[in-house]
């Protein structure tokens, strides 16, 4: 019994093993079969900040547009959270991931089709997003926009007809240049603004 | 020459079946992975708690991930949670009191192994309702849970309930004779689980290009979400913490294994791990991550948790004495003591 149980073990850990091995020729032929004993619950991930840890600081702003065709101001959806989670060292309010998880999983597309798009940046041959792709990313815009209605409860008198979600990403001066003096006007600084969305529908 | 070399095979032929024979009889490590439960049981009792203030929001029936798209992915990923049951509100606050109870209950050590299984189920639905909330910690504890349960990780540091323990005696022999083996299996489960998530991000890390420059942590430390204000400036700003810590963190983690099997390494490996967790939790604000990790590093430290939880007698014992209230101390016969010790303390 004692082997047996270790072979199970072994074949198992070969497996999740396997699932975590980087974009093969073999992952690429087998990777749905094991996906298939992994789903749901002995799926794993263990890129801890990996090979590219994230290295800006980025989020979502917010905007309103009124029943009367006024637009609200931006708001920061992101920071209160993020001021929230830095205030405590024991077991702090996991908030601020209601937009970083979502943020990343916009950004997070096919590994193996995102080498075929650095290849073609530009012009002939540029691969557009997946169906599925495009679907996780829709989800989470959708979701952003259902969680952002919800941290500005006083926009429009509380009645918006629509929302827009504006995600930013703000490069952190690199290790280069950690001492060079900050010029004034210059903020490295990159949005994408997605569709507006109608509140009634995400309610 | 033939016949030494014959002799030779043999002894390690039964060096090998003494030591199989003693895999399928002795169980390792009880005290650590007593600990690993206690303290994965404490963060699932935080993860309620953390979030006990925004629990409507986070995981009630109109809670920010809309309830449709909670069934979509239910139905999408082919699993359950108890949350989708119903979509009223009693309901959900029963689900996530009893949650928090039973995670209570894990980490006291009440109900032995059953109350485990159902806090997995508690845990898993919960974790369901908002996948957006969770991390590699909470991705750990769902693996791990069902390994602990293999094992005999309420033989110590918990509130033995009596019943159990009579239950176990109701069991015929054949059904408890499985239980040693199963114990090792599930220990061995944890240990070859752990590696790989140390070995992966380590491999990873290695392809990086900021983890191949030294300057990884520079980075991370500063992005908003994982900084400590006033404090993470003294790493970040400090060329040799920076590029010391960084390349520190690669070379743990890829040599993590072979300091577990190792056995004079094993402990100081898990000890690194602990401080490099710690730290994390410190510095990042990971805490039910880095606790998660650190957990699982127990398994490796029965030994000098066994010393720890000696001492402590020791300490309880003179203490006692010197109040003179002897009485009420449960007293363990010094030799039973160590008898137990040395045994569920290896490994």
């Amino acid at each position: 019994m004692l082997l047996c149980g270790a072979a199970l073990l072994g074949l198992h850990f070969a497996v999740a093993a396997f699932s975590q091995a980087p974009a093969t020729p073999l992952k690429v032929r087998h990777f749905d079969k094991v996906k298939g004993y992994l789903d749901p619950y002995f799926v794993q991930n263990w890129m801890l900040f990996a090979p590219d840890p994230l290295a800006d600081d980025r989020g979502v702003l917010a905007r309103a547009q009124c029943r009367d065709g006024r637009v609200t101001d931006y708001h920061d959806v992101t920071t209160p959270y993020v001021r929230k989670a830095q205030e405590s060292r024991f077991f702090p309010s996991r908030m601020s991931r209601l937009v970083s998880a979502p943020m990343q999983s916009i950004n997070a597309t096919d590994p193996l089709l995102d080498r075929l798009r650095e290849k073609h940046k530009d012009g002939k041959g540029k691969v557009q997003l997946m169906p599925e792709e495009q679907k996780a990313q829709d989800n989470a815009v959708r979701f952003l926009a259902r969680y952002s209605l919800t941290q500005m409860p006083d926009a429009c008198g509380g009645d918006p007809q629509r929302v827009q979600v504006r995600m930013y990403v703000r490069e952190l001066p690199a290790w280069s240049k950690r001492d060079a003096p900050v010029k004034p006007g210059e903020d490295p600084v990159q949005v994408q603004d997605f569709d507006w969305l109608k509140a009634d529908e995400l309610r | 020459m033939i016949t030494s070399l014959r002799a030779r095979l043999r002894a390690s032929k039964s060096r090998s079946l003494t030591s199989i024979d003693q895999f399928g009889s002795t169980p390792f490590a009880v005290l650590g992975v007593s600990g690993t439960r206690a303290l994965l049981g404490f963060v699932g009792f935080m993860f309620y708690v953390s979030q006990y203030a925004d629990r409507h929001y986070l995981f009630g029936p109109s809670g920010v991930e809309s309830w449709s798209r909670f069934l979509t992915i239910l139905e999408e990923t082919d699993t359950y949670s108890l949350y989708a049951v119903s979509t009223s509100t009693a309901w959900f606050e029963f689900l996530f009191h009893l949650g928090m109870l039973l995670a209570l209950a894990v980490t006291l050590g009440v109900g032995g192994r059953p109350v485990l299984a159902l806090h997995g189920v508690f845990l898993w639905s919960v974790y369901q309702r908002d996948q957006f909330l969770l991390d590699g910690g909470d991705n750990l504890a769902y693996l791990v849970i069902p390994m602990l349960l293999l094992t005999r990780c309420y033989d110590r540091l918990s509130l033995t309930s009596g019943l159990a323990e009579r239950v176990k005696d109701r069991l015929p022999g054949g059904l408890r004779a499985t239980q040693n083996p199963l114990h090792n299996l599930g220990v061995l489960a944890i240990a070859v689980q752990i590696c790989l998530v140390y070995v992966t991000s380590g491999l990873y890390k290695v392809q990086g290009k900021l983890w191949q420059d030294g300057t990884a942590l520079f980075y991370i430390m500063r992005i908003p979400e994982f900084e400590l204000p006033g404090w993470s400036r003294l790493v970040y700003d400090n060329d040799l913490l920076v590029i010391g810590g960084t390349y520190a963190t690669t070379l743990f983690l890829v040599y993590f294994p072979l300091g577990v099997l190792v056995p004079k390494l094993r402990p100081w490996a898990a000890l690194a791990s602990i401080g490099f967790h710690l730290s994390i939790a410190f510095f990042m604000g990971l805490t039910g991550f880095a606790l998660t990790m650190v957990a699982c590093d127990l398994i490796f430290l029965s030994r000098p948790l066994g010393a720890g939880v000696r001492l402590a007698y020791r300490l309880r014992e003179r203490v006692g004495s010197l109040a003179g209230q002897r009485a009420g101390w449960p007293k363990q016969p010094a030799v039973t003591a160590a008898r137990t010790a040395s045994a569920e303390n290896a490994g």
